[in-house]
């Protein structure tokens, strides 16, 4: 009985022409956003990956120079693209592709794709994610506004009811139903990109693959999120009229407003500083210390002393090495814990922002806790790029101490003059960025996969109490 | 009877308790999206004051060391390199109406001897990139997103609601053809929305406003109301040209919606993804690469490059002062030469990649007529003063302000002389121009083109569709 609903549903569905039209098209941009993201993916790999060499070039053979000067002329690193990037390109096109690496200070990643992006930039990018987050579920919608409303109407539900389906079965055959027709999206999704991640992507590595399939598992939840609503809305609805209003007046809460409004509300609750101000303040911490009473000439005169204390000499020039390398390299470590309260400070209150716009999912918007899991698979979402700019900041600081104390060792005290070579250059390590393991990632993920999994419940729990009662009622 | 008409819909439509709640939830909405743009307005002038009182302390600073000296050692701020500005872009009195690019372009650029175009302009942002992802809820976003569907909302089903009623043969059979009963309905349910939406926007952008209007901005206001009309005639007449024919609320719910998703959601975005293939953004990290490849190539040439600028400026040379003493390191001089011709050597790059920026933008300025909606909030935002014109003519001044400033300030540092403090004090400071009525004008007008030619063209196909439907 419940494949003769399954195969009626499908067979009805594919007879009428909006819906081949709207899933036509829907399948026709889901095709070409994903083929021209995954061009992208390959392309701005092979661009990163080619102006990392770059630097590494300029850096070795940047000729004799004095290695203080060569800590600020400073390295580049930039971020690598993920390989699911192409689904979900997330918070990347706000996020800066570079990051400057220099003495004396941490700088936020700059050259952000949206700096140079025009205007319309800001309505969206069409991708994978953003198809399957916004217009598949407009399809499940036209899909399944009259699947009980309009049966309602014409008369057929009660008819269909007395051959002695039972409402479960028949829920179940719709719904089944719906989600077979879906996977004219998904299917050809999940077998081509794995398909490209293995042959093209980065070797076919375990844990792009689970992501991949933990990114393609959120979505089908939301859709099954979608169709409960659907269905529920449906068989609730006096008219088919009705449910339609409804159920597209859910879809503008789901996929505009709330999404928008939780941004807004959380940069209203936790606001971030402005960069003169964040700056202005780190500067002075910089000076004065954190607490205020730590200046920097008080500090420079004790490490002097602490120094001649050590070496036993009464003068800086009588040390055995460079007293400016190494109070170089004690006014990076005097640094380091200001960066990290003042970075840190910044990141708590993007982490802030997060947790209350995932608070907002519960009140109307599963999307809200889609859209994160989505980021966090795809590696394009800010806590991502977090561990790529505290990676790149660890190398920075062992890459600094590293010049400041090839300084200190063989050059005299004073002498700014001398300068390291090429040789030297080239000894430095280069740096390395290990991606955060899937497994940390899905950890962190835990409260939207549970929101999802509440809304999924929810969704057909209502699907269920809905059919309870319009059976009655018919 | 078109009178008749429309003060039965006028009482019809606010009988309908659906309508009103729309209408109300619209307008406090709006409200909230008044207060989000008026409090983002409000942040950037309270930034931009913070940096003017920071630069007018620094310089009263300096200013002291100057006229009184401590020590015999010339004070730090006599040197070239120690004066400097800041050239601000104030926020204009209308920018509580659309954040528009505010927040991910450059309002401020630092002016000193040692700066160069490519690197006046602060590189880093402190805000969410999940924030800036995520878009604010501002008027713009209300108008261009929302409003269609308030639109459509109350007239999705203008005729065929009394068509499924089977009421319209019976009014139909009074002398009021469809033409006129539609116009009725259209009229009405247009004059609705314009006398909540148009006053509440208004309200909303005066009371949020950041500064004082100035004397140019009352024609601002007015060009805001005739975008907002325009907008809503485009759809308007999409709803009209629907219902002419159709037998359907359901399919007319479902047509405008698709009309309305294909126009705000999926036309953008595909713009954006034609702008990617065609058009793609020149690359960032290797223009970097460039410029620090000819960076290191002119510090190898340091010595030399200093003596290549005084032999083409031989009027530069140093200046014997009183005792013999040249109070600045030739170093210091020689990085400067060694900065300004990396920047020169750079220069052919940094066209070629603004040139290829130009291009993304005369591309999407040429196609932006596919979506009223993108035509609608660039509009808006040239009148918030938010939009990406504003901010070209503010880098462009910025620019000339640190070409005047290194005209003014170098020559002191290449023949070795100090500044005194009346000389600090007649140093050349930025006030942003704003644009001529004349070139607000020519933005606007073909945004204003942009809405009013689609909306003819719907409403005569809707014309035309009605005089050849036979009604019922």
């Amino acid at each position: 009985m419940l494949k003769t609903v399954l195969v009626r549903e499908l067979r009805d569905w594919s007879r009428e022409g909006r819906v081949r039209w709207a899933f036509g098209i829907v399948a026709t941009l889901l095709a070409v956003a994903t083929v021209i993201g995954w061009q992208a993916y390959r392309q701005m790999a092979a661009e990163r990956a080619s102006a990392q060499t770059e630097d590494r070039r300029v850096w070795d053979t940047q000729g004799a120079v004095n290695p203080h000067s060569a800590a600020h002329f400073g390295r580049y690193v930039f971020k690598p693209t993920t390989p699911l990037s192409f689904v979900d390109r997330g918070v990347n096109s706000y996020l800066g592709v570079s990051t400057r690496l220099e003495a004396h200070t941490q700088t936020p990643s700059r050259h952000r794709p949206v700096d140079d992006a025009p205007a319309i930039a800001r309505f969206g990018e069409l991708t994978a994610a953003a198809v399957m987050q916004v217009l598949v579920p407009l399809v499940i919608v036209l899909l399944g506004f009259g699947t009980f409303a309009e049966e309602r109407e014409h008369g057929t539900l009660r008819q269909v009811l007395s051959t002695g389906v039972s409402p479960r079965l028949l829920t179940l055959g719709k719904g089944l139903g719906m989600g077979v027709a879906l996977l004219v999206f998904v299917a050809p999704l999940a077998l081509l990109g794995s398909l490209a991640l293995t042959w093209f992507g980065p070797g076919g590595e375990a844990g792009v693959l689970l992501r991949f399939a933990v990114l393609l598992l959120a979505y089908l939840t939301y859709f099954a999120i979608c169709i409960g609503v659907c269905l529920a809305v449906s068989a609730r609805s006096a008219t088919a009229r009705t449910a339609l209003v409804v159920l597209l007046a859910c879809w503008m809460v789901n996929s505009l407003l709330v999404p928008r409004l939780a941004s807004d509300v959380a940069a209203r609750v936790a606001p971030v500083p402005s960069s003169d101000v964040f700056f202005e303040r780190l500067r002075d911490d910089m000076r004065n210390g954190l607490d205020g009473h730590d200046p920097g000439d008080v500090r420079a005169e004790a490490f002097k002393q602490q120094v001649l204390a050590e070496y036993k000499v009464a003068r800086v020039e009588d040390l055995p090495i460079n007293f400016d390398g190494l109070a170089l390299q004690e006014s990076e470590a005097h640094a380091n814990p200001v960066l990290d309260h003042h970075y840190g400070q910044l990141w708590r209150q993007y982490e802030q922002q997060a947790v209350l716009q995932r608070w907002l999912a519960p009140l109307g918007a599963p999307l809200l806790a889609l859209r994160p899991v989505s980021m966090a698979m795809a590696g394009t979402d800010w806590e991502a790029h977090r561990a790529f700019t505290a990676q790149a900041e660890s190398y920075r600081r062992v890459f600094v101490e590293h010049l400041n104390l090839h300084m200190a060792r063989n050059s005299r005290y004073g002498d700014w003059d001398w300068k390291a070579d090429d040789a030297f250059w080239r000894s430095v390590d280069e740096f390395r960025y290990s991606p955060p393991e899937v497994g940390a990632t899905m950890m962190a993920q835990i409260p939207n996969f549970a929101i999802l999994g509440g809304w999924a419940l929810a969704a057909w729990t209502f699907v269920g109490w809905s059919l309870h009662r319009r059976a009655l009622e018919n | 009877m078109f009178r008749i008409v429309a003060r039965h819909e006028w009482r019809l439509l606010l009988a309908d308790r659906a309508a009103v709640v729309i209408l109300g939830v619209f307008v406090v909405f709006s409200g909230y999206a008044a207060w989000t743009g008026a409090d983002a307005a409000r942040a950037r002038q309270t930034a931009v004051q913070q940096v003017v009182a920071a630069e007018a302390v620094r310089r009263a600073e300096q200013r002291r060391e100057l006229e009184a000296p401590k020590g015999t050692e010339p004070p730090a701020a006599a040197f070239p390199w120690s004066p400097r500005d800041v050239a601000t872009l104030p926020p204009s009195a209308l920018g509580a109406l659309a954040i528009g690019q505010s927040d991910v372009l450059v309002g401020t650029a630092n002016v000193g001897l040692f700066r160069t175009p490519a690197d006046m302009f602060p590189a880093y942002s402190t805000e969410n990139p999940a924030t800036l992802a995520g878009g604010r809820f501002d008027l713009a976003f209300l108008l261009a997103y929302v409003l269609p569907l308030l639109v459509l909302g109350l007239s999705f089903n203008m005729l065929t609601a009394e068509r499924e009623a089977s009421t319209l043969p019976l009014v139909l059979s009074h002398p009021v053809g469809v033409g006129t009963l539609l116009a009725g309905k259209v009229v009405v349910r247009g004059l609705l929305v314009a006398a909540v939406v148009v006053p509440v926007t208004l309200l909303g952008v005066l009371l949020g406003r950041p500064v004082p209007l100035g004397a140019g901005d009352g024609w601002l206001l007015f060009g805001l109301v005739g975008l907002i009309l325009g907008y809503l005639a485009v759809w308007l007449g999409v709803a009209a040209f629907v219902n002419v024919r159709s037998r359907s609320s359901a399919v007319n719910a479902l047509a405008l919606g698709s009309v309305w998703l294909a126009t705000v959601v999926v036309a953008p975005a595909l713009l954006n993804l034609a702008l990617s293939v065609w058009y793609p953004a020149p690359s960032r990290p290797m223009l970097v690469n460039q410029e620090r490849a000819t960076l290191v190539d002119a510090q190898r040439r340091g010595t030399e490059v200093l003596g290549n600028y005084y032999q083409q400026h031989p009027e530069l040379l140093p200046v014997a002062s009183r005792d013999g003493a040249d109070p600045i390191d030739n170093s210091t001089r020689a990085y400067w030469t060694v900065v300004q011709q990396a920047f020169a050597e750079t220069t052919p790059a940094l066209h070629a990649h603004a040139a290829a920026l130009e291009e993304q933008r005369r591309f999407t300025e040429r196609f932006r007529y596919l979506s009223p909606a993108v035509v609608l909030v660039d509009g808006l935002s040239e009148i918030a003063g938010t939009g990406p014109s504003r901010y070209a003519d503010f880098r462009h001044q910025a620019v000339e302000a640190l070409s005047n400033w290194v005209a003014a300030t170098s020559p002191h540092l290449l023949r070795g002389q100090l500044f005194t403090a009346s000389e600090v004090v007649a140093l050349p400071t930025f006030a942003f121009r704003e644009a001529s009525r004349a070139e607000y004008v020519s933005r606007l007008s073909p945004i204003a083109a942009g809405l009013v030619v689609p909306a003819v063209v719907i409403w005569v196909a809707t014309l035309w569709r009605v005089r050849r439907t036979r009604g019922v």
